[in-house]
């Protein structure tokens, strides 16, 4: 291997070869990522109901999902007549190409930074408004009543959820008072403060209800909700067009636990194991959270989704956010 | 093979932007869906922000996205909403509509440069992002510049509450949908 890269930057000169390799392990993360995840939800929702999930292919079914794959390339990508052809197509690469941009802003260790950028939360929050517009692009383009109201839901969802979303993690920005999340984790890390979910459970708690809620996920699945909508925006995608959906949404979700694990649980800080491997181990348990609340809550009406982020989490944050300004003033 | 600096490859980034910039904003007027026409501004407002975080001004860049994306994307519901349906085709863009628009977009774009081309800007180092941090615009917004930023938030707050005020009165329940509740 390290030989294979002195060869690489013989031919192509340093930077370039950083940035070839950080892009490879991106995307093998993202495929990595979105298996595994198909994988451990089908576990865990038959755990929940009492079932086994998938038990045929490899231990404990853990083939299942590389076959689903295999499948997917395999079928026919239908384009029905009557669609916008050309945003039909653009879509699910619209809605995907900003997972990149995302993964890479994560600090999966002090030496294993990708992109350290000076506005990194904002930056975040700012690319996943791009992936709305290519969820919103989907349900329009697709002719079909059922996709356009999932993508109106989607839009008027995200819309409303970014807003606690930001707020719950302003309190934290005010507390570390960067916005650079790896400065975040440092301000964590360094001599006995102790992890921002201590001094902020509050914020935690809106962070992860409005992230459930910011990746179209059950309890807020509206935007996709099958006993409505069919299948809401995806409706009309075969093939790789819904597979690439997916591979964004799964990709969102390890980017807003990634964020959640960095900002309260102190990103790559833990005794013994290395910071990776402690960054992944709290980013995976965030995830399970999100799994579980999907096999354990009703889904939401679409008004009662509305009143709880109006009307009780942007109040909530944003008393939150000053009673923080307070503190951090007096003490 | 010469190496490739990471400066060649950010001018060689700027120049894509600069075009997806300008065929976004070509879209956003030629086409004939309105949907369309947002997508075009969409890849335009990336473009420019794209442009804005190359040239070392990331807050600005990131306030673009979120900002505008957001408002395109409730810009696009409102738009469906609006708009013919998808199957119906559009009518042709009349010439007593196009032209005056070609000459308002013109006379604007002139107002424009000659203001740039007049005015005296502080030069600011390309690629640096320390000049436009958060810090400094934090700074600047509340010491010389706190005036036009409470004007703003006055300006916002009135919004709001014109926006609750008819939200209210428009949704006054029907004595019928009372019964029906009861």
């Amino acid at each position: 291997m390290p030989a294979l890269i002195a060869a690489l930057e013989g031919m192509l000169g340093t930077w370039l070869t950083q940035f070839l390799l950080g892009f490879t392990a991106l995307a093998a993360l993202i495929t990595l990522n979105a298996m595994f995840m198909v994988w451990f939800e089908r576990k865990v929702s038959a755990w929940v109901q009492g079932r086994l999930g998938p038990m045929e292919h490899g231990p404990q079914g853990t083939l299942q999902t590389l076959l689903d794959v295999i499948k997917l390339l395999g079928k026919e990508p239908i384009i029905p007549a009557k669609v916008d052809r050309t945003t039909f197509i653009l879509a699910p690469v619209v809605a995907f190409l900003p997972a990149l941009v995302l993964l890479s802003l994560l600090p999966y260790s002090e030496d294993l930074v990708f992109t350290n950028a000076e506005s990194g939360i904002l930056l975040v929050f700012a690319f996943g408004g791009v992936s709305l517009m290519g969820v919103f692009m989907g349900g329009w383009s697709s002719n079909n009543k059922y996709a356009l109201l999932g993508g109106v839901r989607a839009v008027s969802q995200n819309i409303a959820y970014e807003l606690p979303l930001l707020l719950s993690t302003m309190a934290v920005v005010l507390s570390a008072g960067t916005l650079n999340i790896s400065k975040i984790v440092q301000v964590q890390t360094a001599g006995g403060f102790g992890w921002f979910f201590m001094y902020q459970p509050l914020a935690l708690i809106i962070y992860i209800i409005a992230a459930t809620a910011e990746t179209n996920r059950a309890p807020f699945d509206i935007p996709e909700a099958e006993s409505e909508l069919v299948a809401g925006f995806h409706t009309e995608y075969p093939a790789m067009g819904f597979a690439v959906f997916f591979l964004a949404e799964y990709t969102y979700m390890f980017v807003v636990c990634g964020v959640g694990a960095a900002l309260f649980l102190g990103g790559n800080h833990g005794p013994w194991l290395p910071g990776p491997c402690w960054f992944l181990i709290k980013v995976y348990f965030l995830l399970f959270l999100m799994v579980m609340f999907r096999w354990t809550f009703p889904r939401l009406r679409f008004d009662q989704l509305m009143d709880l982020a109006w009307k009780l989490l942007i109040p909530l944050s944003l008393a939150n956010l000053m009673v923080t300004a307070l503190v951090i003033k007096l003490v | 093979m010469p190496e490739l600096s990471p400066e060649t490859l950010l001018n060689a980034a700027l120049g894509l932007l600069i075009v997806m910039t300008l065929a976004g904003a070509v879209l956003a007027v030629t086409l004939r869906k309105v949907f369309h026409n947002l997508l075009g501004f969409g890849l335009s407002v990336i473009g420019g922000a794209g442009v804005t975080l190359i040239l070392g001004s990331e807050f600005v860049a990131l306030m673009q996205l979120l900002i505008f994306l957001g408002g395109i994307a409730i810009a696009m519901v409102f738009a469906v909403m609006m708009s013919t349906p998808n199957e119906q085709a559009e009518e042709p863009r009349s010439a007593g509509a196009v032209i005056p628009a070609i000459l308002l977009g013109l006379g604007f774009t002139a107002l424009i440069c000659w203001a740039m081309l007049d005015g005296n800007f502080p030069q600011s180092s390309p690629y640096v992002a320390e000049a436009w941090s958060v810090k400094n615009i934090g700074l600047l917004l509340l010491t010389d510049y706190e005036l036009p930023f409470e004007a703003i938030s006055i300006l916002l707050l009135a919004a709001i509450i014109g926006s609750v005020l008819i939200a209210r009165r428009t949704r006054e329940p029907e004595p019928s949908e009372e019964a029906d509740r009861g």
